[in-house]
């Protein structure tokens, strides 16, 4: 149903089709479960959550760099389109439900999202320490204001750290295919004073290092916090050791080194 | 007539709105918030707000209610032109630097961004299905309208229908829905709102065309920049396809563009002169007319009023503006 709404013929001809990550739109079906709301207005629900994501996602696909050919041109273009377009679908779905309050709540969510991410791209911070920490808060807002919305306090905190410990692995995987993801460059122009968008091999094994770290005390946490609950930890423990396992973070490192 | 004579009915409420507007836009981040009021300080004719505030005195004029509609619609407006300026790679808006060039892309499409969700969070405080139903629907629209824009740029086999669905979607649908949300939100009637929403559509259509006439007639101290801008972009208005509808007009457009996907200022120039000389202009000005003379029709059918009267000024200075 996600895929068939983010399908339009002319979009896809020139953008990837966007990306729908699957560990959020687990999360997300797992808390409309338990919001007591009827089967098609649950559909509805998750649907317009993912695209305020999908949304998000997609403005930050836009590249920085002067255009000089059409192909690049039109991608960029539509690029901007297709997360406009996303962003006014799940206005639309929520206004057919009359869901005044979740189109109030998502609203606040992206605002402060964007605050969040003006925060971690502007910042020019002294230590690592708040690189990580806005990082977090930018994964946490929407499924955090969420949990609020249905009164799901459970998961507020496992929400948050769950999406947290997914983007990192998220720019972790990213890293090992091209050195020098966004998150990455943050780490490296903090710690190195590394300047531009270009990283050396031996800058990018630093940076990869740091976020190693903090993947790792960020899945001691994420132990604790399913250990605390109980309903959680059936849902998610398989997946989250499936997918994100430290065994899988070495492996991944093993791979990377050859 | 001066848009600011016509607007002196207003000039209390307006300069209320230019307040709210401020501190709508007052965000924590200091990027944000420089961005956000750089392009609010650039100005512009707050044509929105004043179609909100004259719709609802057909209706229950209650300020601090109809200050959430006529913020959120500027709001809507600004945020799409923050994002058309990356779209056009523009450096300039009304005399000023565009965001994405005293900043960049990505400053640029975050503060579009966070305008938009403010403004859809103010009209939350409606808590009216009707004005969430009228005004999303408008938003879909527009962001349709602008893929398929890009989609017909230098599209020559589109048709005069295809025009008048672009600029419906890209510019009357926003006009209209001012109007419409304006007498939804102050309870006029149900005809009255249906009168005021088809008078906006025919004033936004009209409003279009007489901005695409500009930009074949307009001089570059009226237009900011050089003549010709939309068809350097590739995108295809009424006078062209008025050209291009006359025998030989086609090919010879046709032989100026040639294969090249981009033209130059030269070529340009060369299709300015042939479209102003099939009468290209005089046509599209006879179809804003036409627009005009319906939107006048529809007023026609509410009753007399000051705001009645403003409306339709507004609505004659549209039709004849030179910038």
């Amino acid at each position: 149903m996600l895929q068939s709404r983010l399908s339009h013929s002319y979009l896809l001809r020139f953008i990837d089709f966007p990306v729908i990550d699957e560990e959020k739109l687990y999360v997300f079906y797992g808390m409309l479960e338990q919001a007591k709301l009827e089967h098609k207005r649950k559909q509805d629900t998750l649907l317009s959550i993912m695209l305020v994501q999908i949304a998000l996602d997609t403005h930050d696909l836009i590249s920085l760099e002067e255009i000089d050919n059409e192909g690049d041109r039109k991608n960029r273009q539509l690029t901007v389109l297709a997360g406009d377009y996303f962003s006014s679908m799940y206005y639309h779905l929520l206004s057919k439900w009359e869901d005044n309050e979740l189109i109030r709540t998502l609203s606040e969510a992206i605002q402060e999202i964007n605050e969040a991410k003006m925060s971690f791209y502007q910042t020019e911070y002294s230590t690592i320490e708040p690189v990580f920490d806005n990082l977090k808060e930018i994964e946490s807002i929407l499924v955090r204001k969420v949990a609020e919305h249905y009164g799901l306090t459970n998961w507020k905190s496992f929400g948050s750290h769950y999406f947290y410990m997914n983007r990192l692995l998220t720019e972790r995987k990213q890293g090992i295919i091209q050195s020098g993801t966004f998150m990455l460059q943050k780490i490296a122009s903090t710690l190195l004073s590394v300047k531009g968008a270009k990283l050396s091999t031996n800058q990018a094994s630093k940076a990869k290092i740091v976020l190693d770290s903090y993947i790792a005390y960020a899945k001691k946490e994420m132990d604790q916090l399913l250990q605390q609950h109980s309903e959680l930890h059936q849902l998610f423990q398989e997946r989250f050791e499936y997918n994100w396992g430290m065994k899988g973070i070495q492996e991944k490192k093993m791979a990377e080194e050859g | 007539m001066k848009l600011k004579t016509i607007y002196a009915s207003l000039k209390k409420d307006l300069s209320f709105i230019e307040t709210e507007l401020e501190q709508t836009v007052d965000a924590h981040h200091p990027v944000l918030r420089d961005a956000s009021n750089h392009l609010l300080k650039a100005g512009g004719k707050r044509i929105r707000p004043v179609f909100v505030l004259l719709s609802g005195k057909f209706g229950n004029y209650n300020l601090p209610l109809m200050k959430n509609v006529a913020v959120a619609l500027e709001l809507i407006h600004m945020a799409s032109l923050v994002h058309d300026d990356v779209i056009d790679d523009a450096e300039m808006r009304r005399g000023a630097k565009t965001i994405k060039a005293k900043w960049d892309n990505r400053v640029a499409m975050y503060t579009g961004d966070y305008i938009f969700a403010r403004a859809i969070e103010l009209v939350t405080e409606l808590n009216d299905p009707t004005a969430n139903r009228i005004l999303s629907h408008a938003i879909l629209e527009m962001s349709v309208g602008e893929i398929e824009q890009i989609r017909d740029q230098f599209n020559w086999d589109q048709n005069v229908r295809d025009y008048f669905r672009r600029i419906k979607r890209k510019t009357a649908l926003l006009i209209s829905t001012s109007c419409e949300l304006g007498a939804v939100a102050a309870g006029a009637s149900k005809q009255e709102q249906l009168h005021l929403k088809q008078f906006g559509y025919y004033v936004g259509m009209s409003y279009q065309i007489t901005d695409d006439i500009l930009d074949y007639t307009g001089t570059v101290k009226q237009l900011g920049k050089p003549a010709g801008g939309d068809l350097l972009q590739g995108n295809i208005t009424l006078p062209v396809l008025y050209a291009m509808n006359q025998k030989n007009e086609k090919k010879k457009i046709m032989d100026v563009f040639s294969e090249e996907l981009h033209a130059s200022q030269e070529q340009v120039d060369q299709v300015l002169s042939i479209v102003k000389l099939s009468g290209g202009i005089e046509h599209s000005r006879q179809i804003s007319d036409r627009y005009l003379q319906k939107a006048f029709y529809e007023l026609e059918q509410l009753p007399a009023s000051s705001a009645r009267t403003s409306l339709k000024q507004i609505a004659e200075y549209i039709g004849k503006r030179k910038h």
